[in-house]
């Protein structure tokens, strides 16, 4: 099951998901009454919310793509973490919750948080596609100065350090946590 | 939700059409890519502050900068160096293939970087030994390997480009989910659940039996090594 939503939510391009999420999945809810027409319509709640907060849909459609691929970096990291651990663990007698929770995850979070960090800033930069669900970011603001002004290189080349800015500080704050959650010995730091 | 529109032919040539665009985009960047991609990776392993400098420089840029902006800048971009019509077909698959090559090249570069290194620094000795210039011990010994190692990687990153040739979608091209679209502008609203169910399955299909023959080409080539 896990696999399968993973593949799923890998192999669809980000904006085909959103656009899913916005006019298929209502589709398949129950009818209920859409403010627009004031008619019954499938799904009609979850068409007045695309409407009127189109950013709850787009958030929640990112958040899941986001999920899937973060995911499988965790998984990769509690690969990586010795057999001879988790048998550790549960020879202390912890259940499967708490070894995960004390033993497994801390080490885990570890060794994956550089591919968390570009993570963190690949969901920063998707975050400007939300605009093609009428969400009103930056983006969304930058394009409607474009089409009112036609200044369209100096308006795009302004409005690009503010991006490389932001994904920067990102970056920044990421590999500060890093450094401060950095245990002595563990991983390639120790060796 | 109607599925009989798949039953005329104009639908279904205008979205083949649409897919034979993303495709060509695909592959036309891909090689693009490589090609950018490879001296760049070059140039930020050599020893001339200049260009590794300049190297780190173009991959940090296009890695902070989302790629829906990317698009916009060289759309609005390119048409004032060389001249075409936007809102033909050739106009905007020159600016995907033109934008995705110098967008994924930042990608490419990274990964044969990696590449390269991965080579041990006894063959590139061996290659200096045999009397070759900086040029032919990558050209004959390095390059072959490191291209061969991380053909595995390239290819999944082909797989992640492919996905991202959707967002041309935002200057209007004709590619796959652009089609999709114009579609279900042109047979009414109610089609558009439809149309975009058709997309992400296709979408999902194709990318999950690539991803898939990836792997076993991944392991393959770990069984030979």
């Amino acid at each position: 099951m896990a696999i399968v939503t993973v593949e799923i939510f890998r192999n669809i391009p980000l904006i085909v998901q959103l656009f899913f999420w916005a006019f298929v999945f209502p589709e398949f809810l129950p009818d209920s009454i859409s403010a627009g027409s004031g008619d019954v319509v499938a799904g009609g709640w979850w068409k007045n919310l695309l409407n009127q907060q189109p950013a709850v849909i787009g958030v929640f459609a990112l958040g899941l793509y986001t999920a899937a691929r973060v995911s499988e970096h965790i998984r990769a990291g509690i690969n990586t973490v010795s057999t001879g651990q988790k048998f550790a663990a549960s020879a202390v007698g912890f259940t499967t919750a708490q070894s995960y929770r004390y033993v497994i995850l801390p080490v885990a979070y570890r060794t994956v948080w550089p591919t968390i960090t570009s993570e963190a800033m690949n969901v920063f930069k998707n975050s400007a596609v939300l605009y093609a669900l009428s969400v009103l970011n930056f983006f969304a603001y930058t394009k409607t100065m474009r089409e009112e002004t036609s200044q369209d290189i100096i308006i795009l080349i302004l409005s690009t350090p503010v991006y490389l800015i932001i994904t920067y500080s990102i970056k920044f704050v990421m590999a500060w946590i890093e450094k401060r959650m950095a245990v002595p010995g563990l991983g390639s730091g120790g060796k | 939700m109607d599925f009989s529109l798949l039953h005329n032919p104009d639908v279904i040539a205008a979205l083949k059409e649409g897919f034979v665009f993303t495709l060509t985009v695909t592959v036309l960047a891909m090689l693009g890519g490589i090609l950018i991609g490879t001296p760049l990776a070059m140039m930020r392993l050599s020893s001339n502050a200049i260009a590794s400098n300049f190297a780190k420089f173009y991959v940090d840029l296009f890695r902070g900068i989302p790629l829906i902006q990317v698009i916009f800048i060289f759309y609005f971009l390119l048409p004032k160096i060389f001249e075409f019509q936007s809102d033909t077909y050739w106009g905007p698959l020159f600016s995907s293939v033109v934008t995705f090559a110098i967008f994924e090249a930042a990608f490419f570069s990274e990964i044969v970087r990696s590449g390269i290194q991965s080579i041990s620094r006894g063959q590139v000795n061996a290659g200096y030994a045999l009397g070759f210039t900086y040029g032919q011990s990558m050209r004959y010994v390095v390059l072959p390997q490191a291209f061969r190692n991380m053909l595995p990687v390239l290819l999944t990153q082909t797989i992640i480009l492919f996905q991202d040739i959707s967002l041309v979608y935002v200057i209007s091209a004709p590619d796959f989910l652009g089609r999709a679209d114009t579609l279900a502008n042109t047979y009414g609203p109610e089609t558009k659940a439809t149309f975009y169910l058709i997309v992400a399955v296709v979408y999902f299909c194709s990318s999950f039996v690539l991803s898939q023959l990836v792997k076993r080409l991944q392991q393959k080539i770990a069984i030979i090594r």
